[in-house]
């Protein structure tokens, strides 16, 4: 009941608030729904379209799961790779900036073009945008890594590697997680874009027909669907963050009385 | 445990952006404690650092059994300034990290440490993690880890700073008896002159930066120790140190 109190409820408050606001904009400018519909009207097609929107969403979330996953791994292996060598890392830092030079929009259709209408272009387009922050975020901890650990294994005549696994390693834990999240609040963005570049399912293609056909109120609709699961995603990213956490206990792991 | 050799410390001599440590040799018997005393940032650190494999000496050597150790890491059980704790790691595998390390069975070497607990006045938190430690505990635990390292010398630096006076006395003890035993030489870095004079076998007292060696105070025996220092009756020496230390 307290968590409830202190964390659902001023969400709940926010959201509503927002709603409100939307719906005076509505009532006093009476703008015409076929450019701002009302609140109540979006809420209407989110249930007259639920089964639809349903199938969409799951679609949509599964791709964005899968490349939130696969870009988090690939991150932190791209991560340890350049904490491990600095000339590993001079020579690699500006392909991996200039991979996230790439907008979406021109990579989807050519990986689709490569490797046909399944999930994994998709995924790879997620994956594409979600290793980036990770992979930085960990190789700048690994490098940074507390030097009295580093010289403390050093000195009992610790290898490199071990040096990695007891003390770089764990010490990067923060930071993989804070890239984590940073990622989590991307993967949703470009799932749906995939999706509009070529699919036949997901949230993207119900807002690219909605568009297409100026139904505002479905792409409304939508649109909430799409910020529910982004705001989702990063919730479930960051509880699990939060769990790695408490498991890992870095240093700077201390329980914020305010949270 | 195997009779091992002395540390033998050859002219070492080492500068940062000024010298810090100029041309300093001693030697360090087996089954027996050094201390070193001396102006705060002489450079007693930065010579057990050298010791320990972190920095290269720019002259100088130091043997162990016939084995170069200056500059040269894996050699000597090296006790930092600050505790060094790993705060990812439980205080007994913090206790068994340099066991570990070097190689030993982790169930001996968890074995071993459980049975040195009660010694460090560590009992019941063996599975706390570091940040649930006082700074005292934290000082302990990372003794034993030094302790438990097999490495054939132990260089300790000010490893009883943060205790209080009775877990200090306590810990004290415990190093004066096991330093015959261990058999391994130990090198102690202090700035307690009490402390030096009580633990070590000889006591080297340092110059201000860049350190020499000004004065070596060799000790009687253990227990000879033990009676002059509840005795109080080490003025003698403790007032010629100052006096070399503030000259
Ligand atoms: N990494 C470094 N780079 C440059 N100068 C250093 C470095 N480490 C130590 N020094 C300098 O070398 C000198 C000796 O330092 P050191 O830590 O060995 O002193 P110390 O005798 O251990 O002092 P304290 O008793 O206060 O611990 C100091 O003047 C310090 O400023
Ligand atoms: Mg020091």
């Amino acid at each position: 009941m307290r968590t409830f109190g202190k964390q659902v409820l001023p969400v709940l408050v926010a959201v509503a608030g927002l709603i409100v606001v939307w719906d005076l904009i509505v009532r006093f400018t009476h703008a015409p729904s076929y450019l701002l519909p009302a609140p109540a009207q979006v809420a209407e097609v989110v249930w007259n379209d639920r089964a639809l929107l349903g199938k969409h969403l799951a679609a949509t979330a599964q791709i964005a799961l899968a490349g939130f996953t696969l870009g988090v791994g690939v991150g932190i292996g791209v991560g340890v790779l350049l904490g491990w060598s600095a000339t590993l890392r001079r020579a690699a830092e500006p392909l991996l900036i200039a991979s996230q030079a790439i907008p979406p929009v021109i990579l989807a259709p050519i990986l689709i073009a490569a490797m046909g209408f399944g999930a994994w272009p998709k995924i790879l387009v997620v994956t594409l945008g979600a290793f980036f922050p990770v992979a930085i975020g960990a190789s700048v901890a690994m490098r940074d890594a507390d030097r009295s650990l580093v010289d403390l294994m050093t000195a009992m005549g610790a290898s490199r590697f071990t040096v990695l696994r007891q003390v770089r390693l764990p010490g990067s834990v923060p930071a993989i997680i804070a890239g984590a999240k940073v990622a989590a609040s991307y993967v949703v963005f470009s799932a749906i874009i995939a999706e509009w570049m070529g699919s036949s399912v997901g949230l993207g293609v119900y807002l690219q027909r909605s568009q297409a056909s100026y139904q505002m109120d479905q792409l409304f609709a939508a649109v909430g669907v799409v910020a529910a699961l982004g705001v989702g995603l990063f919730w479930l990213s960051a509880l699990l963050g939060e769990l790695v956490l408490a498991r890992s206990r870095p240093a700077s792991y201390r329980k914020d009385p305010r949270s | 445990m195997p009779e091992r050799g002395a540390l033998v410390v050859e002219g070492i001599a080492h500068s940062y952006a000024a010298p810090v440590l100029d041309a300093v040799s001693f030697t360090v018997p087996p089954a027996t404690l050094t201390a070193v005393v001396g102006p705060s940032g002489c450079g007693k650190s930065t010579l057990l650092r050298v010791l320990a494999g972190l920095e290269r000496p720019q002259r100088g050597a130091a043997r162990m059994d016939g084995v170069e150790v200056a500059g040269r890491p894996g050699h000597v059980a090296y006790h930092p300034q600050r505790d060094a704790l790993l705060p990812w790691l439980r205080v007994l595998d913090n206790a068994t990290l340099g066991a570990r390390t070097c190689g030993r069975d982790r169930g001996e070497a968890r074995a071993e440490a459980l049975g040195l607990l009660s010694r460090f006045g560590l009992t019941g938190v063996e599975s706390s993690w570091p940040d649930e430690l006082s700074g005292g505990m934290r000082q302990r635990v990372a003794l034993m880890r030094t302790w438990l390292t097999p490495l054939p010398a132990v260089v300790l630096d000010e490893p009883f700073g943060a205790l209080d006076a009775l877990t200090r006395r306590q810990m004290q003890g415990w190093l004066l008896g096991i330093t015959a035993s261990d058999q391994r030489p130990t090198l102690l870095v202090t700035h307690d002159i009490d402390e030096a004079l009580l633990l070590a076998d000889q006591v080297l007292v340092f110059s201000a930066r860049p350190a020499r060696i000004v004065h070596v105070e060799d000790r009687p025996a253990p227990d000879e120790r033990r009676r002059e220092h509840e005795a109080g009756a080490q003025h003698g020496a403790v007032l010629r140190i100052l006096g070399l230390l503030g000259g």
